[in-house]
């Protein structure tokens, strides 16, 4: 991977980075908080505009992952990658119908206060939302510094500094997230995706155009360059055959889906815009976003089958996060496509890393520490800062793991944890506080304990313990068996509820007492 | 960007007023009938994009043969009829926001004197 980028190519990539994030720090500071912990969270005076926060919602949707992994799994494994996008399309048409406007009417600063609302919270609630929200975002954070450490050591063409590299990013995107908060994050957003929406197009007519717009064509190389021949665009190629491959099929489409329906910075930013309505109409911009871009990588995708397949089933998995510049090598010999992909790739790291930092810190210093009563202005300010060393820490430890392993984690827990708790809250008038904590904890236990007992963990040579084996199952994405049991945790915990027999109704008219704090 | 509430053009939007001296509901209740109304909307389009959704990817799950049948030159029968979740998808989106937008009026309308 040392000849992916010329020097004068290295040079430019960097120059262009380092110019962007020094932009971003003017902005987040120019456009971020003044008001502590309310405008952190918030900004009241202020606001981005609806389409703008429909943009910044698109971009948490968008890590670096799906724009280098998702990539990598279309050109090897073709209709599942293709179909893993759809899902999370689907994903994105959900919350958009079932969440983002009562979400934005209920919740006014954090979803635990949209809980409290609907009579399904109170301070155990809301510090169990917190703690499975950072379960989500810390995994999430890892696999993004780690994957973004990865390739700026490639480009660099010393794999050693990958550590340093993380490190740096780390800092970097503490350092906007603590200083812009939801606004100047936002900027940083919407700046990432006017530079990576236009050349991540520009690579898709690219490859359109070498196959002279004939998409026929296209998926005939891409069946032949993937060496999967008439398989490319047929389910299995990376769920496996079997009953094994339906669960894990199910699992993977599914899951993906409910995971979009409950990200942790998607429903921060929901939440901070101006009104139910401005929350509606920036989600179809989130909508119009996503459908160019993963239309754009798709292409991309299949592009790779065609052009580099052949060179990607040599390098094996780890090259998957490489998928992109490889094709722009392909496509543009002379480095400028591959300069300007190795800048989405960096400007896309950066930019989801900022926002789930922003939501995790969010999480830790409003719903962790403020439902004791410890939170003050800067709480979320400093557990945001904390979120950053921490996960920056745990990236570089953890660099050399199987990531897929940690992407399926936190997938696993939003869509089984996070998700049935948001919608049975808005949805079910039954749904009690006992039946929140059951689906909470519940769901993460068996989430932790579904992956723990798969191949991703012992029994393979690609496990994170190769030398043991406990798997008790071949399974590997468990979306089939965690998200129905979340909802059947959430629904049992709640008509065993002594306190709903009764008639009770807890946790009404907290809404106004949060916002007073 | 909002304008402030617009004026209605279509059908009274609530045929059956209240009768002249009638006490109005409470203002909470009225809140709450409306906050009903539009989770309802929500539910029903959203339980539709997850039906069509989840048969769409069972048959994936069972039938991964089918779905790898060329239909139109390479392109297999899955890739074509994942238009229809999305189809379904970007239905329900735009009517959701009609009957919203149609729940809202009718609850303005009933605030006036």
């Amino acid at each position: 991977m040392t000849t992916l980028l010329d020097p004068s190519s290295r040079s430019l990539v960097f120059a262009v980075f380092s110019v962007f994030v020094v932009i971003c720090l003017m902005l987040c500071i120019v456009t971020g908080a003044d008001e502590d912990d309310r405008a952190l969270v918030r900004s009241d005076s202020r606001r981005l505009r609806s389409w703008q926060q429909g943009v910044a919602m698109g971009g948490d949707t968008t890590t670096v992952a799906t724009v280098t992994v998702l990539v990598g799994m279309v050109a090897t494994s073709g209709f599942d990658g293709l179909g893993v996008m759809l899902g999370s399309l689907v994903g994105v048409l959900l919350l958009l119908v079932l969440v983002v406007e009562p979400l934005r009417g209920h919740a006014s600063r954090t979803a635990a206060d949209m809980l409290d609302a609907r009579g399904s919270g109170g301070p155990r609630v809301r510090v169990s939302w917190g703690v499975v929200t950072l379960l989500v975002c810390f995994p999430l954070l890892v696999v993004q510094l780690v994957v973004v450490g990865n390739v700026a050591a490639a480009l660099i063409g010393q794999p050693g500094v990958r550590t340093g590299c993380i490190v740096v990013i780390g800092c970097v995107m503490t350092a906007l997230a603590v200083s812009g908060g939801i606004r100047g994050t936002g900027v940083v957003m919407l700046a990432k995706s006017a530079i990576a929406l236009p050349v991540l197009l520009v690579a898709a007519v690219l490859v359109l155009h070498r196959f002279g717009w004939d998409p026929g064509r296209l998926l005939d190389a891409a069946a032949h360059g993937s060496g999967t021949g008439g398989a490319f665009l047929r389910p299995g190629g990376y769920t496996g055959e079997g009953w094994v491959g339906a669960v894990n099929r199910i699992g993977q489409t599914v899951g993906m889906s409910m995971a979009t329906l409950a990200m942790p910075a998607v429903l921060m930013r929901a939440i901070s815009t101006k009104s139910p309505r401005g929350a509606r109409s920036g989600g179809r911009w989130m909508l119009g976003e996503l459908t160019l871009l993963y239309g754009a990588l798709a292409v991309v995708g299949v592009g790779a089958a065609a052009l580099v397949g052949g060179a990607l089933r040599e390098a094996g998995p780890a090259a998957q996060v490489f998928t992109p510049l490889m094709l722009g090598r392909a496509l543009d010999s002379g480095g400028i496509l591959v300069a300007a992909l190795a800048c989405v790739l960096f400007l896309t790291a950066l930019a989801a890393v900022v926002d789930v930092t922003l939501a995790a810190g969010i999480a830790l210093g409003r719903d962790v520490l403020g439902a004791s009563g410890k939170a003050d202005g800067a709480a979320s300010r400093w557990s945001a800062a904390l979120t950053g060393a921490v996960s920056s820490v745990a990236a570089a430890v953890a660099a050399d793991w199987n990531l897929v392993v940690i992407s399926t984690l936190w997938l696993a827990l939003c869509g089984a944890a996070l998700a049935p708790v948001l919608l049975y809250a808005l949805y079910w008038p039954g749904f009690t506080a006992r039946g929140a904590l059951w689906c909470l904890w519940g769901a993460t236990a068996l989430s932790v304990a579904a992956l723990a007992l798969s191949p991703y963990t012992s029994g393979t040579p690609g496990s994170l313990f190769p030398g043991h084996d406990f798997r008790i199952w071949d399974v590997t994405i468990p979306g089939l068996v965690t998200v129905p049991a979340g909802f059947l945790l959430g629904w049992l915990g709640s008509v065993t509820d002594p306190r709903r027999a009764a008639g009770g109704v807890p946790g009404a008219g907290r809404r106004r007492e949060l916002d007073t704090v | 960007m909002s304008f402030g509430p617009q004026p209605w053009h279509g059908l009274p939007p609530h045929p059956d007023e209240p009768a002249a001296g009638a006490r109005p509901p409470a203002e909470h209740g009225r809140h709450d009938d409306g906050e009903a109304a539009r989770l309802a909307v929500g539910l029903r389009l959203g339980v539709r994009i997850a039906v069509v959704w989840l048969l769409y990817v069972l048959a994936a799950a069972l039938a991964p043969d089918a779905y790898g049948t060329p239909v139109a030159g390479p392109v297999g029968l899955g890739v074509i009829l994942a238009v229809v979740p999305l189809a379904v998808g970007v239905h329900a989106l735009v009517v959701y926001g009609r009957r919203v937008d149609r729940v809202e009026p009718r609850q303005d309308d009933r605030r006036r004197p």
